[in-house]
């Protein structure tokens, strides 16, 4: 149950100082602008980038040189971007549900099971993050080298998948680390089996914890260079492709063309996700119901 | 410790040390000439797998080599640099046909992962650039990849900038310029461009003590450079911004930014340009051969190096420059490379990569 | 992620129940111990060997001392761990705040703001960092701005092609992966804690440290985990921005594991940087602990 907050006073009150009126009014204010300013730092380059996709030049730099969709055009009718976008899509979607479903189960018997050897493996799944892509690629490919193992972009799939689900074990850990136990014992002497627990208890509380992984999981898998290089076959990602026509500096406009394009998707994307989960909360009661759903589950 | 945990542990150490000792990137490849297919005319078929610098294989250099093959299914893996292209095939990365520069073959070779060609195969062989150098060759001579582009790398001057007329890489170290100065981010070319500057000889078979002596007066005079250029993208970049205005660099490079309305031009120093030469060969795991040569064929042909004329590179087969439009034909000339410096390893060249390492890590 | 204060369970002797550790544990556990202990394994094999191109053969540790006592490694570490807790810093600071307000104080607008993060780190790494050329340059964006309202007279040099860049550019880079697990913890806090705290009189900063702080403690130790290896290891931003002084041990690692395709000094340095990266976890891990015994 949300507790009352005290409600500010209406109205300015004289025998109030002002001081503490600011005072009152600040971390309001300062909230804005802290959002503000990091959302500017964090999007201006992919604005001022995406800007430059028009420029008339094959040179990212100032001055302007003029309005052209030409950069545009050259894109679609690229096949080899073409291709390697559909291939880093297609890895990165099934890396992302993967990732989600091993990384929840991960976590949740982390935190909350006991097992022998559950230091080790929590250690093992640490340790993954804290390896640098290039060796863990290289390792790789000496690995499926050694098997026989031809390379292709499910190799690459594979190890996207090891390296991004400890990320998402960690990032639901966090979360289910200080959840209350209360309602699950209670859920749990009202009968209810471990998945109906997970499902109707756990879930709610988690949902934006999984949504931020999820994304996270995709954009890891998506962007990802040094592990699909060297895993990667005769079909190429999108970062490889990337990163082997910069090469030549006329590419660099039509690079940035594309990846224009893909971050415009990804904004619908993730703002389609966004009213998907507004919509699948509607019939609980609306906006106000949907953050409750989140921190209600913590009392 | 459980009885499951040592097991495990012990399992895993024992597979891994299998693993370790059948070594990796096994050499069981075919090192012998790549025979040259009877007939030249004969259609080739089946899969050819290409692993070659992203530029070599766009889309309008191979179309016409799709269509005159049809029954050849290509299939394209690409790099970015020399090193990563070698770090994967020494990892047992497979293909049929791989680019291979002078400056960047003996990790190769000394893994047996190339093939010698046999020119007899390659029509045309006798008129390209640098057919008959050494640095194309392994030690027994023979020949190991068919030049199928290459690119004088001298000086690139901002012309408004820099008024005075620069034929020197001398000009790099000059303090006029200072902090106005680029080089590119590569250990061979930075060293080689510098030794030159200080009137060294030979530059791709450096002393020990002409690296070092090369090394400090890099040290020495850190201060003249803004900047280092990982890349084509950024050399382009850091003109057209202003960062800088004097640096060393290839033709294409420069055309680029004049394309784009940077007053610059290209010298080629007193010295003389070094060039980059690079081609395909055929690896020692390649599965088919005759589409293989074919590809090579192709490469050498005139109308593929028209078309490698027009994406800025040099043009290898003087048959080509008839093919080539007017405005590439200055920079498509073979004659540009008479008097150029090949690029090769040096047989130290892990002193040259120690001498960059130091002068970047100061 | 061990939490002291979270009582576990412990697994049952018998019944189905035993099982279900195995039941969660085993596929990821499976995973990670095919596909990355072991290529880390035939890692650490080979990092023992001799290269190819020393022409000898057989088990060695000269790939490791080589490189432990060659002092230029020595410096670029200490540059690189200069750059990397500075950069961190920021972040930090940055974030915490950050992520109180959007775990408190957004409201309707914490999912929208939550995902827009996320999406921000997005964009192709290469890419992003020639907008900040744009932004750092001489006839850049901040410097055309200081020369207009007129705090300088010529284009301040320092600010591309320097650590300051640096700095900026991983200060800003994986940022959000440094809110995120921040924002996690927080939102698992009972908010009436820290505002109990506050009515009973503690000052605002003062609830902060001693409530808030050590219950977000495990986020800030996987933020660090997450994001500050990264940092540490990243070689694109110092090389486009760095200008001459961009040069961190994650150049260093490309060149040495890339170089000349011998995988075996390439490997030996890996080891290293593993075991670093380990001992920086286990740091960390202590770290955030003792602050949760403060409390």
């Amino acid at each position: 149950m949300p507790g009352a907050r005290p409600v500010a006073p209406e109205g300015p009150r004289r025998d109030v100082p002002l001081s503490y009126r600011v005072r009152l009014r600040m971390p309001a204010v300062a909230s804005v602008c802290l959002t503000a300013f990091v959302l500017l730092v964090l999007f201006g380059p992919v604005l001022m980038l995406a800007l430059f996709s028009f420029n008339d030049s094959s040179i990212i730099s100032l001055p302007w040189e003029g309005f052209t969709t030409h950069w545009y055009e050259e894109a679609s009718s690229d096949n080899q971007a073409h291709d390697a976008v559909l291939n880093s899509l297609l890895v990165a979607s099934i890396v992302t549900v993967g990732s989600l479903l091993l990384g929840t189960l991960a976590a949740w018997g982390l935190t909350r099971l006991r097992f022998p050897g559950r230091g080790f493996v929590a250690g093992l799944h640490g340790s993954v993050l804290v390896v640098p892509w290039l060796i863990i690629g290289v390792a790789g490919l000496i690995f499926f080298s050694e098997l026989g193992v031809t390379l292709s972009l499910q190799t690459i799939g594979l190890m996207h998948l090891v390296v991004t689900f400890p990320l998402v074990v960690a990032i639901i850990s966090a979360g289910l680390v200080r959840f209350s136990r209360s309602l699950e014992e209670a859920a749990i002497d009202l009968g209810a089996s471990q998945l109906q627990l997970m499902r109707y208890v756990v879930l709610p509380h988690i949902a934006p914890s999984l949504a931020a992984a999820g994304i996270f999981a995709f954009a890891w898998s998506f962007n990802n260079f040094e592990i699909s290089f060297f895993l990667g076959g005769f079909e190429q990602t999108f970062p490889v492709w990337v990163f082997s026509i910069l090469r030549q500096s006329e590419n660099l406009p039509l690079v940035n063309a594309v990846s224009t394009v893909i971050a415009l998707a990804q904004v619908v994307a993730v703002v389609g996700a966004w009213r998907l989960m507004k919509r699948l909360t509607r019939n609980r009661g609306g906006d106000s119901a949907l953050t409750e759903l989140v921190t209600g589950g913590v009392r | 410790m459980t009885w499951k945990r040592t097991a495990l542990v012990a399992s895993l150490a024992s597979a891994a040390l299998t693993f370790g000792a059948c070594g990796f990137g096994g050499s069981d490849g075919d090192t012998s000439v790549a025979p040259a297919p009877k007939d030249p005319n004969a259609a080739a078929s089946g899969t050819l797998r290409i692993f070659a610098y992203g530029d070599t294989v766009p889309d309008e250099m191979l179309d016409p080599f799709r269509e005159a093959n049809p029954d050849v299914d290509l299939k394209i893996a690409t790099f970015d640099s020399n090193k990563s292209a070698a770090a994967k095939l020494a990892g047992g990365f497979e293909s049929d046909v791989v680019e291979v520069c002078t400056d960047e073959m003996e990790p190769l070779l000394v893994r047996g992962l190339l093939r010698p060609l046999d020119p007899e195969g390659v029509k045309d062989f006798d008129k390209l650039a640098f057919h008959d150098s050494p640095d194309i060759r392994n030690e027994g001579g023979q020949v190991l990849f068919a030049p199928a582009s290459a690119g004088p790398h001298g000086l690139i001057v901002n012309t408004d900038e820099v008024t005075e007329s620069v034929d020197s890489y001398q000009a790099l170290f000059d303090p006029r310029y200072a902090d106005n100065v680029a080089l590119e981010a590569t250990p061979l070319t930075a060293i080689a461009v510098t030794a030159l500057a200080q009137g060294l000889d030979d530059p791709m078979n450096l002393t020990p003590e002409q690296v070092d002596e090369t090394e400090q007066y890099l040290l020495d005079n850190r201060d003249q450079f803004r900047a280092f250029a990982e890349s084509d993208s950024s050399m382009v970049n850091l003109f057209k911004s202003g960062e800088v205005v004097l640096a060393d660099g290839g033709r294409g490079t420069t055309q680029a930014m004049i394309d784009d309305g940077v007053p610059v031009e290209w010298v080629a120093p007193k010295e003389g340009a070094l060039s980059w030469v690079c081609g395909l060969a055929i690896t020692s795991k390649a599965q088919n051969i005759p589409a293989a040569y074919k590809l090579i064929n192709y490469y050498a042909s005139p109308e593929a190096q028209a078309i490698s004329a027009k994406l800025g590179f040099v043009a290898m087969n003087p048959d080509a420059l008839p093919l080539v439009p007017a405005k590439y034909q200055q920079t498509a000339d073979p004659k540009n490379l008479a008097e150029a410096i090949p690029e090769t390893q040096p047989d130290d060249s892990e002193a040259y990569d120690r001498a960059w390492q130091e002068v970047l890590a100061e | 992620m061990e939490s002291a204060s979270v009582p576990l369970e412990r697994a049952p002797k018998r019944g189905r129940s035993r099982l279900r550790p195995f039941a969660f544990m085993s596929a990821p556990t499976v995973l990670l111990l095919l596909l990355f202990l072991m290529p880390m394994g035939v890692m650490l094999v080979i990092s023992l060997e001799h290269g190819v191109l020393s022409g000898e053969s057989g088990f060695t540790v000269s790939n490791f001392t080589d490189i432990v006592t060659d002092p230029l490694y020595r410096e670029v570490a200490l540059t690189t761990v200069i750059i990397a807790t500075s950069a961190m810093l920021i972040q930090l600071v940055i974030a915490v705040p950050l992520a109180y307000v959007l775990a408190f104080k957004a409201g309707r607008w914490e999912l929208p703001l939550l995902l827009f993060l996320v999406l921000a780190d997005e964009l192709n790494p290469m890419v992003r960092i020639y907008s900040w050329r744009m932004l750092l340059g001489r006839e850049g964006l901040i410097n055309s701005a200081l020369m207009e309202i007129g705090i300088v007279n010529k284009p301040v040099d320092a600010l591309l092609f320097s650590e300051f860049a640096v700095i900026i550019v991983l200060a800003t880079s994986y940022l959000t992966y440094t809110v995120i697990p921040i924002y996690a913890a927080m939102k698992a806090i009972d908010r009436n804690l820290f505002e109990a705290a506050l009515d009973l009189g503690a000052g605002w900063w003062v609830s902060a440290r001693r409530v808030l702080l050590p219950l977000i403690a495990p986020g800030i130790f996987i933020a660090l985990l997450l994001v500050y290896i990264p940092l540490f290891t990243d070689f694109a931003s110092p090389a486009l921005v760095g200008g001459s002084s961009g040069y961190m041990l994650g150049n260093a690692v490309q060149d040495l594991v890339l170089e000349s395709g011998d995988l075996n000094a390439g490997a030996a340095m890996s080891m290293l940087m593993l075991a670093a990266s380990a001992i920086f976890a286990v740091v960390a891990y202590r770290l955030s602990k003792i602050r949760q015994l403060e409390s």
